[in-house]
């Protein structure tokens, strides 16, 4: 019975050939000692019977892969009777890589060229007998999912097998390594081994680790030490090896191959040649960002908001009314009214302006703008000698510091990672939005989008002073080069959009039901404690707290022991500031309202000053504890608890004190 | 023609094969593929910006926190700058 063995890239039809050769009647396993799968079939064609072996798909016959050592090796130590190289007939470039290297091993070769309608759908025409005579191997043409040129492929790769000599044309890989490669045959020549001279003497060249790996355990040793010295040059070889392959399929495809004109520009080329523009670039990010604060305050704020605060008072009366029914112990109802109810609570109000942001954020993702955005910026960032693939860890880190700070390790060059990680939190985070967003409804409501774009923007504004500070005294030396990949522009798939949104709120949700309800908890108990004490008061353990360390905050103009407790909070996790300030300032069973009581204690001014500090300071525990992790320097987890924390006091003083100049 | 995509590709900030291509006068089909083999050799390596770029993003911890679109950056390995500077 003869085997046919099946091999081609993946995706060229080749297990659709298989399936359609075999039918059901296939076997799946592994292959010896690998994890690869190997499938097998058997068909019957004019009353003969033949075996069918389905290699695995690879796109060259290296050793890059344990799929190409295991498709290899059956080609070469598995005999099969001839080998059908699928080739993808709208791809053909990438595709004839793999023929030239069945061409080196002198096996038995048939191509079927695949998928002829789809190349006929794209006007892509071939002369197959100039291809077929230039390879030196037949060609057929075939529609494997439709079943088309089936049968002459097999009865083609019967006349093969019944012919003694294959005709595969070779090709010369330049004079240099044509004569070191018959200086290694001729060394070669005494030794048994399994595959083709020539062969071994191209793979050795190439560098190839297998065989020189085989062939050291079968050589003596003036050959070994020759192996040695070719091993040395192997990386310049191959490169020519590779290249002349390359230069071969480019005179085959040019003599033989017809494609429609390449010359279009795209819809992605018009629009990048506005949205990357070297002067308009970044104004149309900034427009385009200021878009989406302005929409999120339209529809969450104006639209949606409301529902949900109405919702948790709501519930918190009639969980505070149902407590005092069955006469429960007033620390009960305390903490729930005032701890969860008005602390958790006051972060969940903000869910709706959260989800809408998140929606445009993903739109925005999903048609590939912010690539743009951060090719614009790298081009800007270079220019101020920073890395910009940087900004793709700041992109991240306006979801999460945290996965910010961990796609630095992208960055080879370490002065470029230290300084994207340590500018990496000036990145407004999701979960800084809830303080933003408070602030904004009891002083600036009308003015939600300007005020939230202006916090966003000098956030970065702040990262990238710090970025050119600190490449010019911590961190000196030179930034690598790299590539952005600009994807094709599309309409967002909104079930995309909406399933991400809802993942990064559950998200938001899940924190706030966990680690702030501890942080919550914890404060709460402070502020009620010592016993006798009028709870939230200045006199609770919470309060004294506060008023040592509040002075910090009154060149800043917030120097209130609520103020700086929620800032202190907000090390551990940023939402809880709102929630502390919702405890501290407001409850449920008060019916005082977060916004209201914020208006009685904060003034415009010290507001913005006191987001600016919220914007700049300390990051969270976590982003800290991943800085400790990614750099394994408590100094620099330190340096990052501190400096951040400084430059934000800095900022706020400067706010709060030249605003009072002005009048403010 | 692999070390001309490789020089190609040390000097420009956005790929774009058709402008490589068009420079080489060679087709769009054959860059992208050298640029495959360019990967293959590892002159040159490919992230995403992830974290975690050896975790697919489907199983990836920090799904909820990313960004839903990764962005692919192309660098050129320490061999392909050697090999750049023999160039």
């Amino acid at each position: 019975m003869n085997t046919i063995a099946l091999v081609g890239n993946p995706n060229s039809g080749k297990t659709t050939l298989f399936n359609a050769l075999t039918g059901s009647n296939q076997h799946v396993g592994n292959w010896p000692g690998v994890t690869v799968e190997k499938k097998e079939g058997k068909f019957k064609y004019k009353g003969n019977q033949y075996n069918v072996v389905d290699l695995p798909g690879t796109y060259s016959l290296g050793a890059y892969s344990e799929d190409e050592v295991v498709a290899r090796d059956y080609i070469l130590k598995g005999n099969p009777d001839i080998v059908i190289n699928v080739v993808d007939a709208t791809n053909i470039e990438r595709n004839l890589y793999l023929t030239t290297q069945l061409m080196e091993m002198g096996v038995k070769v048939i191509i079927a060229l695949n998928m002829m309608d789809e190349a006929k759908q794209k006007n892509i025409e071939i002369n197959l007998d100039k291809l077929s005579k230039e390879l030196g191997v037949p060609i057929i043409p075939t529609v494997a999912a439709k079943s088309q040129g089936l049968d002459l492929l097999i009865d083609k790769s019967i006349d093969s097998i019944k012919k003694e000599k294959y005709s595969n044309k070779s090709f010369s890989y330049g004079k240099d390594i044509d004569s070191e490669i018959n200086e290694i045959e001729k060394i070669l020549d005494n030794l048994d081994l399994q595959y083709p001279k020539k062969w071994i003497a191209v793979k050795l060249l190439e560098g190839d680790k297998e065989i020189y790996s085989l062939l050291s355990k079968k050589a003596s040793q003036p050959i070994k030490d020759r192996l040695i010295d070719i091993e040395e040059k192997s990386s310049e070889y191959e490169l020519e090896i590779v290249d002349k392959r390359y230069e071969f399929i480019g005179n085959i495809v040019n003599q033989s191959i017809k494609k429609p004109s390449e010359e279009r520009e795209t819809v992605t080329d018009k629009i990048d040649k506005i949205v990357t523009h070297k002067y308009l670039g970044i104004p149309i990010f900034a427009l385009i960002m200021f878009l989406v604060f302005q929409l999120t305050f339209v529809i969450g704020q104006d639209l949606l908001g409301g529902y949900v605060a109405d919702a948790i008072e709501s519930m918190g009366e009639f969980v505070v009314s149902l407590l005092e029914n069955i006469n429960s112990p007033e620390w009960i109802i305390s903490f729930l009214s005032e701890g969860i109810f008005g602390g958790v609570g006051a972060v969940f109000e903000f869910v709706p302006l959260i989800m809408v942001l998140y929606f445009f954020l993903g739109i925005l993702e999903d048609t590939g703008y912010m690539a743009r955005a951060a090719y614009i910026m790298d081009g800007f960032m270079r220019r101020l000698g920073l890395h910009g693939k940087s900004f793709i860890s700041m992109i991240i880190g306006f979801g999460c510091n945290v996965p910010g700070i961990m796609s630095t390790r992208t960055l080879d060059n370490k002065k470029d990672r230290m300084i994207a990680l340590l500018i990496n939190p000036f990145m407004s985070c999701g979960a800084r939005l809830p303080i933003y967003l408070v602030f904004i409804a009891a002083f600036f409501p009308s003015h939600g989008g300007i005020v939230l774009f202006t916090l966003y923007a000098l956030g970065i504004i702040m990262a990238l002073i710090m970025g050119k500070i600190f490449s010019k005294t911590l961190f000196k030396g030179e930034s690598s080069h790299f590539i952005m990949e600009l994807p094709p522009y599309r309409l967002p798939i909104f079930k995309y959009v909406l399933k991400d949104m809802w993942s990064k709120v559950w998200d938001f949700l899940h924190r706030a039901g966990t680690i702030i309800f501890f942080v919550v908890s914890i404060l709460w108990v402070l502020s009620v404690l010592p016993f006798g004490v009028e709870p939230y008061s200045q006199e609770s353990i919470l309060g004294r707290i506060g008023t040592i360390l509040s002075p910090i905050f009154i060149p800043a103009g917030f120097g209130t022991w609520q103020a700086t407790v929620s800032l202190f909070a907000g090390i551990a996790a940023k939402e809880a500031v709102v929630a502390i300030l919702g405890m501290v300032y407001a409850g449920v069973s008060e019916g005082t309202a977060l916004v209201s009581a914020i208006q009685n204690v904060f003034t415009p001014l010290t507001a913005v000053s006191f987001m600016v500090m919220v914007l700049l300071y300390t990051p969270c525990a976590a982003v800290i504890g991943t800085v400790k992790h990614e750099t394994k320097s408590i100094k620099w987890a330190a340096f990052m608890a501190i400096y951040p924390f400084v430059m934000g006091w800095i900022l706020s003083v400067i706010v709060y004190q030249v605003g009072s100049l002005l009048g403010f | 023609m692999l070390k001309d995509v490789l020089k190609e590709l040390s000097e420009i900030r956005v790929l774009s094969t058709s402008l490589i291509a068009k420079k080489l006068n060679t087709s769009e089909a054959l860059v992208e593929e050298i640029i495959q083999q360019l990967y293959r050799m590892e002159y040159i390596k490919n992230d995403e910006g992830c974290a975690t770029s050896d975790v697919k993003c489907s199983s990836c911890a920090y799904k909820s926190m990313c960004t839903s679109t990764p962005i692919k950056t192309i660098s050129i390995t320490d061999k392909g700058k050697t090999l750049l500077k023999k160039l």
